[in-house]
């Protein structure tokens, strides 16, 4: 077999042995914290695999770029809206990108958004699941563009949601990593204080989905028609 | 062989009638090629057509050979030997470090780690960008983003370099600068060069050949002088000649046509100068009444940085267009914000028609009083074609002193040079201003559209509206001006009518004035020019 | 020695996350409290990191945790008080107080790690394993000036247009919206030329290479070296069970088997190599800069 060859296989099995071996293995050298450690572990390898995806799939230069320029409009947002606790429109502008330029850009925008924003913001353990967290929410944004697209109502409410579920991912991140095990009563005591961050989370999203919706599906639509992005 | 051989080339985009119109053109190893024409005859389209990556979708007819091989069939690493130019300088930088800038084509060609460190020693050290070599990308100057985009070509060893308009966003410092960073690759390394430009005044000195294009259709092409005396009857491509050859052509025109200052002084040496000179049109002492004034105004954007402006004192009178003019980083944007009051200083007094600008409302301010419009109109559109953009400013088409209806339905993006600027014009005069700020309202137009602007300006001008534009410009402010201001160093050194200014200037004026100045006083223009000759000389 | 800046930020970032992921998987009080304490001596000691605004965020962080653990969790053998019929344990309130310290001491950690990792640094980083992520982040990093700068001037132009009011909390949503419109154009539009100068200069076309501007010299291989081996025997040392520690049903000592003394022992080295290697190259330069002292530069003299 050839080097390549056994890199491809090497490659391959990856994501079905290997991860899981590490993830597993990992819990008993760090048995204190096995539960903290296993959701980090994983919401790392999720990122890496999904990163990895977007590495091989072919993008074209203008999508790319276009990626690079929600990035970097969404580091913006989020630093100037920084002040404001709860508000920034990373969310909305990952679904956007997600539903116009597909799953892959939805997850790198939303990734890479949270990577970008934490140079001006700082870093901290947090990066890798605000990281988790956003790019998930751009691949379901772009699973579900057909029912997404053209409908600012349906993006309002996916964003709304979206605000929920990554507070909730947040809350739960917290939670287990101080206690190690999911404490129910802690967790339930994490969502009720944050409730109101989440509320103005969730609203400003959709408030922010509702207002971009409209110039960026007629500018990028002039985009895609003038130029075949 | 020549290096690229145009063989009946006709290009048309998509439901639209042809761009380019049967083109015939050979370009020969080391030839340095100027193209030259109105916005819109098909210069970018042709370019293009030039550099497979970048050609446009439509139709082509005829052939591209680029030494010899049609130039679609190019493999990635042939393509290479032909680098692409753009014309703005802040879209065409890739990455946010300089050097990654110059390592970025190299990397695609996927060089080893040895060449590519060599390769960007070299440039660097060819262009004299090493100082600026890890500095970010945003913090340079648009003329060595220029530099920088030249070198990360240059370090791919390309045979030719196409440039469209690289000159039109710089100062004309920097754009020598640059010209001369391309000679310098055409004679010490034969690079080819084919570029194109508005103005040839200082490009056709590098030149070997000129092409003047109109229509799609090659007007003229050969070896420079020969051409440029062909265009001289064409009134159309005259405007792009330089002075010295525009004042040949009023002159009738015997022997060799000069091509350049210094070819014009001695042309005029030789030719008895048919010039007259006029007494000087007498001195208004009309008291006028002053709309904006600065008095001793400082200003810095930090508390611990220098003064940007030091103690400036101007006086824009009422319904006058004053231009103020100075190198890049003197402050002259900086003085038009801070008329605009959207900078106040930390000392001094600004006053709008004798009021202190402090004193008025904002809604007072630019709801009548004042309008300014920044550099790259651009941001100024938001919509999905000008008649919606001209209906958001609530703007009638037929109210405004030009005529766009033409273009109503094209997207502002879309819009040539010269039709972007007068829509920006004619949205900040939506709120019908007693005062248009403008800064550098000629960047990057071709002649006409220059002409344009200025009659615009003079036509608002006459409605009774003071007009300050700052302007690298010096044949647009010699045209345009009641009075010029030179801006040196945060302050006024001196103001006086365009006349007086330019013929007294030695350097910072223009062409015609640099070549008549030892013959006769205060021609600056074209038009000076022609109203000065003798009308039996003309017809010589 | 040469100091932590001028590291190829692989090494650095091994080192780093090393020490924070060690610390944050383990319940150990002793390697919580040797993470916290290299983190603080690297923090004080680094001349990069001015700002005392820190220390108040520990203190906050460490109170915080303290008192409100004991809430949460009544686990514990030991109530100090009862209030609403639920016990304040001792265990509760120690474990919360090590959690803020293992937080804390984190915090200082990446305070210097982000300080170092500058963004090129992250782009190199991100590149080795992920190149086409890493050019998307740079070509963002480049975009974020540009926008940046052509938003204030898209605020200014809109000012002197009238439409940019800020008085009521509608005309800002407005204001704000129409400057977002005209940036969503300018940015949306602009991109395809930089897409252009991308392919005009071969992107797209095939295998890339990369210019790497860090180099991985003997320094970087010792300290990742150095890393490795001690992350190793942390590894051994915690599998067979020597470091486990449980604050509750009730607190007792740490173990201190010779197992568990060396993975100490390794993990403190561990936490201070960056101090230092920046104190190293503190006193590299002191040396220096007395050898290059004018008395020692004769040439200049004699003429």
């Amino acid at each position: 077999m050839t080097l390549s060859g056994i890199k491809s296989v090497f490659s391959k099995a990856i994501p079905f042995l290997i991860i899981p071996l590490i993830v597993i293995s990992g819990a008993f050298v760090f048995r204190d914290r096995s539960y903290s450690y296993i959701i980090m572990a994983t919401a790392l390898f999720t990122l890496i695999l999904f990163a990895c995806g977007f590495e091989q799939k072919k993008t074209g230069t203008r999508r790319l770029v276009l990626c690079a320029a929600f990035i970097a409009i969404a580091s913006i947002g989020r630093v100037i809206c920084s002040p404001l606790p709860g508000v920034n429109p990373v969310t909305a502008i990952t679904v956007l990108a997600a539903v116009y330029l597909g799953s892959e850009a939805g997850f790198a925008v939303g990734a890479f958004s949270a990577l970008t924003s934490n140079l001006f913001a700082g870093m901290g353990v947090w990066t890798p699941f605000q990281m988790f967290a956003w790019g998930l929410i751009g691949t379901f944004a772009g699973l579900l563009s057909k029912q997404l697209m053209g409908s600012r109502v349906k993006m309002c409410v996916y964003s709304f949601f979206a605000g929920i579920v990554y507070s909730a991912i947040m809350d739960i991140w917290t939670v287990i990593w101080a206690y190690n095990s999911f404490n129910l009563k802690a967790y339930l005591a994490a969502i009720t204080t944050a409730l109101p961050y989440t509320a103005i989370y969730a609203v400003s999203n959709a408030v922010f989905a509702f207002l971009l919706a409209k110039p960026f599906s007629e500018k990028l639509g002039r985009i895609k028609i003038k130029y075949g992005v | 062989m020549a290096l690229i051989e145009i063989k009946n080339l006709s290009f048309s985009y998509p439901g639209c009638s042809e761009t380019i119109k049967n083109i015939n053109l050979s370009v020969e190893q080391g030839d340095f090629v100027a193209l030259f024409g109105p916005t819109g005859s098909g210069k970018t389209t042709l370019l293009r057509l030039l550099k497979p990556e970048l050609s446009p979708l439509g139709e082509t007819e005829g052939s591209i050979l680029f030494g010899g091989k049609e130039i679609k069939e190019l493999s990635q690493a042939e393509s290479s030997a032909i680098g692409f130019v753009q014309q703005s300088t802040e879209h065409q930088t890739v990455t946010d470090k300089v050097w990654h800038e110059i390592a970025f084509g190299m990397e695609n060609l996927n060089y080893s780690q040895g060449l590519m460190s060599r390769r960007m020693a070299e440039v660097s050290a060819y262009f004299g960008i090493d100082g600026i070599f890890e500095s970010k990308t945003s913090e340079i100057s648009g003329g060595q983003k220029q530099l920088v985009a030249l070198a990360s070509i240059a370090a791919l060893d390309p045979e030719v370099i196409i440039l469209d308009e690289p000159t039109s966003q710089l100062d004309p410092i920097s754009a020598n600068e640059f010209l001369n960073a391309l000679k310098k690759l055409n004679s010490e390394s034969g690079v080819t060069i084919i570029i194109s430009e508005h103005r040839l005044e200082n490009v056709i000195p590098l030149c070997s050949k000129i092409c003047a294009i109109d229509g799609g259709e090659i007007k003229a092409y050969g070896p420079v002088r020969e051409t440029a005396e062909k265009l001289l009857k064409d009134s159309k491509m005259l405007p792009y000649l330089p002075g010295s050859a525009r004042l040949y052509s009023l002159l009738g025109g015997e022997g060799p046509c000069p091509l350049s200052v210094t070819e014009g002084r001695t042309y005029l040496k030789k030719n008895t100068l048919p010039l007259f000179t006029e007494e000087k049109a007498s001195d208004d002492k009309a008291e006028k009444e002053p709309a904006v004034e600065f008095k001793k105004v400082y200003f810095r954007y930090d508390k611990d940085s220098d003064d940007v402006l030091r103690g400036t004192d101007i006086t824009a009178y009422k319904n006058e267009i004053l231009c103020i003019l100075g190198a890049n980083g003197s402050g002259k944007t900086t003085m038009l914000c801070c008329a605009a009051g959207l900078l106040t200083p930390y000392s001094g007094k600004i006053r709008l028609f004798g009021k202190d600008i402090k004193k008025y409302k904002n809604s007072e301010l630019y709801g009548g009083v004042i309008s300014y419009l920044p550099q790259n109109p651009e941001i100024l559109f938001m919509k999905n074609t000008l008649r919606e953009e001209m209906e958001e400013s609530g703007i009638d088409f037929k109210d405004i002193p030009f005529d766009l209806s033409y273009a109503a339905d094209i997207h502002p993006y879309d819009l040539s040079g010269g039709e972007r600027q007068m829509a920006a014009i004619a949205k900040v005069m939506a709120s019908k201003p007693e005062i248009l700020l403008l800064d550098e309202p000629t960047k990057g137009l071709d002649p006409k559209a220059k002409r344009d602007i200025c009659e615009v300006l003079k036509k608002l001008k006459e409605d009774g509206i003071t007009i300050i534009a700052v302007t690298h410009d010096v044949e647009f402010a010699a045209l345009c001006a009641d009075r010029a201001a030179m801006f040196f160093r945060g302050a006024v050194t001196c103001t006086d009518k365009p006349r007086e200014f330019f013929s007294e200037n030695i350097y910072y004026t223009t062409s015609i004035s640099k070549i008549t100045r030892d013959y006769a006083e205060g021609i600056i223009t074209d038009n000076d020019l022609a109203k000065y000759i003798k009308p039996e000389d003309r017809s010589r | 020695m040469k100091s932590l800046k001028s590291y190829n930020p692989l090494s650095v970032s091994v080192c780093f996350l090393s020490v924070i992921l060690i610390s944050m998987f383990s319940l150990n009080p002793i390697i919580i409290m040797l993470s916290f304490t290299g983190g603080l001596i690297l923090y004080c000691s680094t001349p990069y990191c001015k700002s005392k605004k820190i220390h108040i965020s520990v203190f906050i962080i460490i109170a915080g945790c303290t008192i409100l653990n004991p809430i949460f969790s009544h686990n514990g053998k030991t109530p100090l008080l009862f209030i609403n019929n639920n016990a304040v344990t001792a265990e509760a309130l120690v474990y919360g107080l090590f959690m803020g310290i293992m937080v804390a001491g984190a915090l200082y950690w990446f305070a210097v790690y982000s300080e170092i990792m500058t963004a090129d640094k992250v782009v190199y980083s991100v590149g080795r394993f992920f190149p086409k992520s890493a050019l998307m982040l740079t070509l963002a990093l480049r975009f974020i000036p540009v926008y940046i700068k052509k938003s204030k001037e898209a605020i200014a132009v809109q000012k002197t247009l009238g439409t940019f009011k800020t008085d009521s909390i509608v005309y800002k949503v407005k204001s704000v919206m129409r400057v977002f419109s005209v940036m969503i154009s300018y940015m949306i539009e602009n991109t395809i030329i930089t897409s252009d100068s991308m392919a005009a200069r071969g992107y797209g076309g095939g295998k890339r290479s990369r210019y790497r501007i860090f180099s991985f010299d003997t320094a970087d291989c010792a300290l990742t070296a150095v890393t490795a081996v001690i992350g190793g025997i942390y590894i051994a040392v915690s599998a067979f069970g020597f470091l486990d520690y449980s604050f509750y049903p009730s607190m007792k000592l740490p173990g201190f088997e010779t197992a568990a003394v060396a993975a100490y022992s390794g993990y403190f080295i561990l936490c201070l190599i960056p101090t230092i290697i920046e104190a190293g190259d503190k006193l590299k330069w002191r040396l220096l800069k007395s050898k290059i002292s004018p008395s020692h530069t004769p040439v200049a003299q004699k003429q």
